[in-house]
């Protein structure tokens, strides 16, 4: 009994010190580097001991990625570790909404690390804007980008003309459908809508779910919603729109809304579509099929959850533009404003040979798209070349990275509403130009 | 020998009440402070506003008064049909019954999965398509009612909560159970030679033996309720047409996806405030009559 | 109809009715059992509810190799965070109901009103200090949060359970010559021993499940939790449900073992502490 006791109590004291010793230790640590290095992420107690930074001998940098990409990332980086035996990468991992959250409390609380994955658009522009992301412009310039990098994925990364983020893959949207539907009602690669709908009242009638979509969340109907937008406005206005330039409450977008109000009345859809989450809507895909709106790396997730991508056409939505632009967007690496030009320059050396047509060729498998000019194709990942070609044909930028996010979500709202009859179109399209007005009054 | 004894609460309290205050005060007057403010979290430019986030919700944020709506109902609901069944069931597996652990674990199992998890399972029992319910309902011939509950704004929010019940009652059932094992069983032998019908013994014996487990049953679920988002979040998102969001997860659309920290900040604290109001009034109460 | 035969019929519909509802409690982990058993071809072409059409034993194996590590963590979280807590915890409640504290009741307030913050509004300052004391992505500092959140909750369950102890029982330590420590020791713990067990039942599992500040605080990925772990089988673009259900399945267990071990422990401790 009394052993335990002074166990506890010794557990307890040990655990107190230890927190006001902390304390101490890195407030002189940090009084010494005069916040320097706030945008440096602290390791834990020993890394800190055990290495000093200011000798500029030892280089360690933070970074921060996704589940997804670090599967191969992880074996990538260990490369560049090797070559560069003077540099430390500290990986950490989120899940896809997670890093979102944690990117947003790491910047309010002054401790982004040194390099991180985001997506384009207003994900990446809002850490652009407000200088915590590194200007790369002129790093793009002296490393020639262009001659490296899609032109398509390198004006993604812009922000107000400048170049905010190492490109690392270049997601652009197409149809796939499974081959076999297309040999059993005999039917051929649609160049017009009005096809793409015969096509959707057939495999209706034979009892297939046509748009397998999900609609938790909002993006995978937001997906056909856009490609309507294109097709009804033309590019120039769907441009504008995107842009805020043009009213929402244009005839183009109202068609658009009741188009899709349409679609789901015939029952194209899933039955109770609209909340069912985007993984299980993607399951129709591997057995009955129908259409979806998917993008690069469809492959890849077909092909991990054992299914043939060459099982699968692709082609553009006949929007009948001309070009046929696909929605696009970038995922790249963008560099802490804040951390030390030793650090900035070693997360850039990381940046780009993660990106580097050797590294990406290497992964091609498992890479997804690349957003370079040349890469290899594989078996693998069939429609990724091919996609990617399609993209440089003419792409825009996809919606809920196009537009602030509250429109975005005003936007997925009343889309919701038109189809379950609480809204007619045209109110949803005022509506949107309401959350429109109210984010422009607001400074 | 006066000193000591002045000094010698403080000391015991002195861990407890430092980490509470690092943790959760200091915190949260920087949350209060904030919630005065018009700032996206980084910006050099931050504009004081009064009052003006917590109007601006009020006033005119449909989604806020949305998810207010939601809290509440959902409140209400977790302190009947919750904290009942939670009761009910405590009552039942108190008896002499053969195999009450096992149904004692059966009923709080639940509890000890995730929200994510709940939310998950949830989703596809309610699947349209190739959900046992669906299919469980159109089987004893009711496929009028067959319909997919989560994707109906009048039906959504109920669906998620009988989700949350399930996972849920397991907490009140255990809390209430330890409760009902404290009480000696002496009152009840004198109500059994006096007479008493089993119901009175519950309401004149049982129920004020309970009342510091009620205590703890009534804030945990009240807090929770106020609380509640990952299940509902995993559930439906917040759809469909914003017709489930609920305070908690309002809050993380404002900070973390519009960057209006202000906004955010404030919603918190009516959070707080709604729990304050709601909570501390009955646990005076209570405390002041069980102080032996 | 005389007595005995109504108890007996009673007592059939007691158990007609529980088991009913056993069924439908179980029932939807039944579904989680033959997700984590079906492959994805299955998983896809079929109902949630059908039966697997060839048991994928390897999704277990295969799950725990992507999530032992993340185990790992949680339990070494929850063994250090839980008892401590407890400590802590029982120390200040022992203030509040033992020690003739002036401000017990309006400290009590003070600490319940925690209870409401939500945990989002703390992130951000929270994060601040742990990066100005270096405590950022280090397990002493993920603790020490863990320990603020659960102060309210552990203070309202045991100070109730103390209130509740007998004031007999302190005199009668005085006259032994114990001192508080003592008496907190000796006499007090033990008897709170079932109010004990179910916080550590209950803290423990809410210690295990937690996501939102570990995702915050915890980033490197070798130091993550469980639930990090967990979230790791849905991609971006996908997710594998069937390995994710296997692992929900493997990840529940400690928490399961934690509940039958403490929940014996607090039916029987129970009874002795009110006879004690």
């Amino acid at each position: 009994m009394r052993k335990t006791r002074i166990g506890l109590m010794l557990v307890m004291i040990f655990s107190l010190l230890l927190f006001v010793a902390c304390g101490n230790n890195t407030s002189s640590d940090q009084a010494s580097t005069n916040g320097s290095s706030t945008g440096a992420h602290p390791g834990d107690l020993n890394d800190n001991q055990g290495q000093n930074t200011q000798t500029g001998e030892e280089i360690i940098i933070s970074f921060w990625g996704i589940d997804g990409i670090m599967m191969y990332l992880e074996s990538i980086i260990k490369d560049f570790e090797q070559e560069n035996p003077h540099i430390t990468v500290e990986i950490s991992s989120f899940n896809t909404d997670s890093i979102k959250e944690s990117l947003k409390v790491a910047a309010a609380s002054r401790a982004l690390p040194d390099i991180w994955f985001n997506w384009g658009g207003s994900f990446a522009s809002f850490y652009s804007e407000n200088g915590l992301a590194l200007d790369l412009t002129e790093v793009a310039a002296e490393h020639n980008w262009n001659e490296i990098y899609n032109p398509a994925a390198i004006e993604l990364s812009k922000f107000d003309g400048k170049i905010y983020m190492v490109p690392f893959h270049l997601a652009s949207l197409g149809v796939f459908v499974k081959k076999d539907l297309y040999e059993q009602f005999g039917l051929q690669e649609p160049t017009t809508l009005a096809e793409l709908e015969e096509h959707m009242a057939i495999m209706h009638e034979n009892g297939i779910t046509p748009l397998p979509v999900g609609g938790k969340g909002g993006w995978m109907l937001m997906r056909w919603t856009e490609q309507l937008i294109e097709h009804y406005a033309g590019p120039d206005l769907h441009d504008q729109l995107n842009a805020l330039d043009a009213p929402w409450t244009d005839q183009a977008v109202v068609k658009a809304l009741t188009k899709l109000k349409e679609w789901s009345d015939k029952g194209y859809f899933p039955k109770g579509f609209i909340t069912m989450a985007p993984e299980e809507a993607e399951m129709y895909m591997y057995s009955e099929g129908g259409y979806t709106l998917q993008g690069t790396w469809f492959d890849q997730t077909l092909s991990s959850n054992g299914f043939d991508p060459n099982n699968y056409l692709f082609f553009k939505f006949p929007n009948e533009q001309g070009p046929v632009r696909m929605s696009s967007f970038v995922e790249g690496f963008q560099i802490n404003a804040d951390s030390t030009p030793e650090k900035q320059e070693a997360a850039i050396k990381l940046a780009e040979y993660i990106t580097s047509p050797e590294v990406v060729n290497k992964y091609i498998n498992e890479y997804g798209a690349p957003a370079l000019i040349n890469f290899a194709s594989t078996e693998a990942t069939p429609h990724v070349k091919l996609m990617a070609e399609k993209a440089s044909e003419g792409n825009f930028l996809i919606t809920d990275q196009a537009l602030p996010q509250e429109v975005v979500d005003k936007l997925f709202e009343v889309t919701d509403a038109v189809i379950l009859n609480a809204l007619t179109p045209e109110q949803a399209a005022a509506e949107i130009q309401k959350a429109v007005d109210q984010y422009k009054s607001n400074p | 020998m006066r000193l000591k004894a002045k000094i010698l609460p403080w000391l015991f309290l002195f861990p407890a009440l430092f980490i509470y205050l690092m943790v959760i005060v200091v915190p949260s007057l920087y949350s209060l402070v904030l919630s005065f403010f018009d700032w996206n979290g980084v910006s050099p430019d931050k504009k004081f506003v009064g009052l003006g986030n917590y109007i601006y919700l009020l006033t005119e944020d449909n989604v806020f008064q949305t998810a207010l709506k939601n809290n509440l109902i959902w409140l209400v609901g977790s302190m009947t049909i919750l904290i009942g069944l939670g009761l009910a069931f405590a009552l039942i597996l108190n008896r002499q019954l053969k195999g009450r652990v096992f149904f004692r674990s059966v009923f709080y199992y639940p509890y000890v999965l995730s929200g994510i998890v709940v939310a998950i399972v949830w989703s596809w029992m309610y699947h349209p398509t190739k959900g046992f319910i669906t299919f469980f309902i159109e089987k004893i011939g009711l496929e009028k009612w067959a319909t997919p509950w989560l994707s109906d704004p009048k039906t959504a929010l109920y669906a998620v909560f009988i989700a949350a019940v399930w996972q849920g009652v397991g907490l009140p059932m255990v809390l209430f159970l330890a409760g009902l094992q404290s009480i000696p069983k002496e009152p009840y032998e004198a109500a059994v030679i006096d007479g008493a019908k089993p119901f009175q013994t519950f309401r004149y014996i049982t129920l004020p033996l309970l009342r510091d487990t009620f205590v703890i049953v009534f804030a945990t679920t009240m807090v929770g309720a106020m609380k509640v988002y990952d299940i509902i979040y995993g559930m439906t998102g917040g759809g469909p047409m914003n017709s489930t969001q609920v305070l908690s997860s309002w809050m993380y659309y404002q900070t973390f996806k519009y960057n209006f920290i202000g906004i955010g900040s404030a919603i918190s604290w009516y959070l707080i405030f709604i729990c304050l109001i709601v909570i501390v009034p009955y646990v005076i109460f209570i405390s002041k009559r069980s102080h032996y | 109809m005389s007595a005995s035969l109504k108890r007996k019929l009673s007592n059939v519909l007691v158990y007609l009715v529980l088991f009913l509802l056993s069924v439908i409690f179980i029932m939807p982990v039944i579904f989680v059992v033959f997700t984590a058993l079906k492959s994805n071809a299955d998983l896809s072409a079929n109902t949630f509810y059908s039966f697997p059409k060839e048991l994928v034993w390897s999704n277990f194996a295969e799950a725990w190799n992507r999530i032992k590590h993340y185990m790992g963590n949680s339990l070494l979280i929850s063994i250090v965070k839980v008892p401590l807590g407890i400590l802590v915890n029982a120390l200040a409640a022992f203030a509040l109901t033992r020690l003739n504290f002036k401000w017990a009741t309006g400290m009590f307030i003070f600490i319940l009103i925690g209870m409401m913050v939500p945990m989002q509004a703390t992130l951000v300052p929270l994060n601040m200090m742990l990066n100005a004391v270096n405590l950022n992505n280090t397990f002493p500092g993920i603790i020490f949060v863990y320990l603020g959140f659960g102060i309210p909750f552990g203070i309202l369950v045991l100070r109730g359970f103390m209130l509740a102890i007998p004031r007999d029982l302190d005199e009668a330590a005085v006259i032994d010559g114990c001192n508080e420590l003592d008496k907190f020791f000796r006499i007090i713990v033990p008897i709170a021993m079932p109010a004990i067990a179910t916080l550590f039942i209950l803290d423990f599992l809410a210690t295990w499940n937690e996501f939102l500040l570990a995702q915050i605080f915890i980033t490197k990925e070798s130091m993550q939790p469980i639930t990090a772990g967990l979230l790791s089988f849905q991609g971006q673009h996908s997710t594998n449900y069937t390995l994710l259900n296997a692992g929900v399945l493997i990840s529940i267990l400690p928490v399961m073992v934690v509940y039958v071990f403490f929940q014996k422990y607090l039916i029987s401790g129970m009874v002795g502490a009110v006879k004690g």
